[in-house]
C-alpha cells in the first residue's frame, strides 16, 4: 500500500515538472521557468516569439562580451558607441586653413568621417569670413574638408584650394573651424569597404561599380 | 506515515526549488546549465542584467534571426563576416571628368535597401572662373534617387572650368542598410519668404 502511494507521489511530482511553473533557486517562480541566478547555454539560444519593441526610447541593445556573457549596452558607461559624434573645434587656425591635424583616434578600431563644418572669425566670432583665391578674384575655388589615415591615427584637413580665409578690409585673420565628426566603431555596425575608382572618360554621366556583395 | 510526509516534502522541494540544475550534464557550473540548445517559446526576461563596463572592448551586438530553423536563433552580429554591413564606408575617386561636371553618376545602390550620406568631400584641382556680373554659379554636391538607385551629382551647375583646366572629386559614402536605419518621410515646409520657421517633429521622434 505504502509502496503504491510512493509511486503515486513520485508521479505527481514528476508531472509537476512538466506542467507547472518551475523555479531554480526560487520557491515562487514568476514565469514558466524562473532561474534565480546564472544560466549557461552551451550552444544555441532560440527566442521563438519574444515580442517586439515598438519604441526607440526605454530600451537598450544587448551585447556579447569577449567572455561570452550577455549584458546590456549602456552607452553612458561604455567606452564607445557603435556610432559616435564629436564636435571638433579648431581655434585660431592659420588663414590658409588646417593642413594637418592629428585627432589621435586610432585607425584600426575606428572610421572617422567629416560630415560638415563651418568657420567664424577668431577675433570676434563674426560670420563675415570669406575665402579669397590667391589666383585672382575671378576664381571660384573648391574646398577640401576630410578625415584621412595617417600612419596609425586619423588626421583632418580643412582648407579651400589656393585660398585664404579673410574678412573685408583684413586679409590677416585667424579663424575658428567647427567640424562635425562622425566616428564609427568597426566591428559593431560599420565596415570599411574597398575604395572605388570611377573613370568618367570625359562624360558628364557614368556608372560607378558597386562594392562586392551589394 | 511521517516517512511518507517526509518523502512528499523532499519530492516537492527537489522539484520546485532546485539548487543547481544541469541539463544534459551532471556537473552544472551555474544555477541552470544547459549542455545544448535552449528554445524559449515566449519572452525572455532578464531582471538583473549586468551592464557593459567602462573597460570592455571587442564586444558584439546581438541579433535575432527570423530565418533560422527553429525561428529566433540569437546570434551576434559581425560586420566583418557580412558582405553588406549595417553601415558601409566606401571611399570614391572620380576622375577624367568633363570640365567640372559630374552631372549624374549611377552609384547603383538600391534605394529600397539603402540610405546614402556624403562625407569627406574633396575638390582637387583648378578653380572655376566667375561668370557674368561676378556670378559664382551654384556648386552642388548631392545624392538623389532615380530609377530605384542612388545617383550622385557634383558640379557647378551654371559655370564651367576653362578649357585647359581639370578637377577630380573624392569623397566617402556612408551606405546605411535600411534594416538598421529608418528612412522617414520627407519634411517639407513652406517658409513663405521668411528666414525663420518651425515644424512639428516627425512622428515618433518627438
Amino acid at each position: 500500500m505504502h509502496y503504491k502511494i510512493y509511486i503515486l507521489v513520485t508521479c505527481m511530482c514528476a508531472a509537476l515538472t512538466v506542467s507547472a511553473q518551475v523555479g531554480v533557486n526560487t520557491t515562487n517562480p514568476n514565469t514558466d521557468l524562473d532561474v534565480n541566478g546564472f544560466t549557461i547555454i552551451e550552444k544555441k539560444l532560440y527566442l521563438e516569439d519574444p515580442g517586439e519593441s515598438t519604441q526607440i526610447r526605454g530600451s537598450q541593445l544587448l551585447i556579447q562580451r569577449t567572455d561570452n556573457s550577455i549584458v546590456q549596452y549602456n552607452l553612458d558607461v561604455s567606452k564607445y558607441g557603435p556610432i559616435n559624434y564629436a564636435e571638433l573645434v579648431l581655434k585660431a587656425t592659420n588663414k590658409s586653413g588646417v593642413e594637418d591635424f592629428d585627432t589621435k583616434i586610432p585607425i584600426d578600431p575606428y572610421n572617422v568621417t567629416l560630415q560638415g563644418y563651418y568657420f567664424l572669425d577668431n577675433n570676434n566670432n563674426g560670420t563675415s569670413v570669406i575665402t579669397q583665391s590667391t589666383n585672382g578674384d575671378d576664381k571660384i575655388e573648391g574646398f577640401q574638408a576630410y578625415a584621412y589615415k595617417g600612419s596609425t591615427t586619423w588626421h583632418i584637413k580643412v582648407f579651400v584650394n589656393n585660398s585664404i580665409f579673410r574678412v573685408a578690409g583684413n586679409d590677416d585673420i585667424k579663424v575658428d573651424i567647427y567640424i562635425n565628426l562622425i566616428i564609427f566603431r568597426k566591428g559593431l555596425l560599420a565596415k570599411e569597404m574597398n575604395a572605388i575608382e570611377v573613370d568618367l572618360d570625359e562624360e558628364v554621366k557614368g556608372t560607378a561599380a558597386l562594392p562586392a556583395g551589394f | 506515515m511521517p516517512k511518507l510526509l517526509l518523502y512528499i516534502t523532499l519530492c516537492l522541494c527537489s522539484f520546485v526549488t532546485y539548487s543547481q540544475v544541469g541539463i544534459g550534464m551532471t556537473n552544472p557550473e551555474a544555477d541552470l546549465h544547459i549542455n545544448g540548445d535552449m528554445l524559449i517559446q515566449k519572452e525572455l526576461i532578464r531582471s538583473q542584467i549586468d551592464e557593459v563596463t567602462a573597460t570592455d572592448e571587442e564586444f558584439k551586438l546581438l541579433t535575432r534571426l527570423t530565418n533560422s530553423t527553429p525561428i529566433g536563433e540569437v546570434t551576434y552580429l559581425d560586420p566583418d563576416d557580412l558582405t553588406v554591413a549595417p553601415i558601409n564606408i566606401v571611399n570614391y575617386r572620380f576622375f577624367n571628368i568633363n570640365s567640372d561636371n559630374l552631372e549624374n553618376v549611377d552609384l547603383q545602390y538600391d534605394t529600397g535597401k539603402y540610405v546614402i550620406a556624403i562625407s569627406n568631400f574633396q575638390y582637387i584641382g583648378d578653380g572655376i572662373d566667375k561668370g557674368p556680373s561676378n556670378s559664382i554659379g551654384a556648386f552642388v554636391t548631392r545624392v538623389f534617387q532615380e530609377n530605384n538607385t542612388w545617383h550622385l551629382e557634383i558640379r557647378n551647375r551654371f559655370l564651367d572650368l576653362a578649357a585647359t583646366k581639370s578637377v577630380e572629386y573624392r569623397l566617402t559614402l556612408i551606405v546605411y542598410d535600411k534594416s538598421y536605419y529608418k528612412e522617414l518621410p520627407t519634411i517639407r515646409v513652406d517658409l513663405e519668404g521668411n528666414n525663420t520657421g518651425s515644424t512639428s517633429a516627425p512622428e515618433n521622434l518627438n
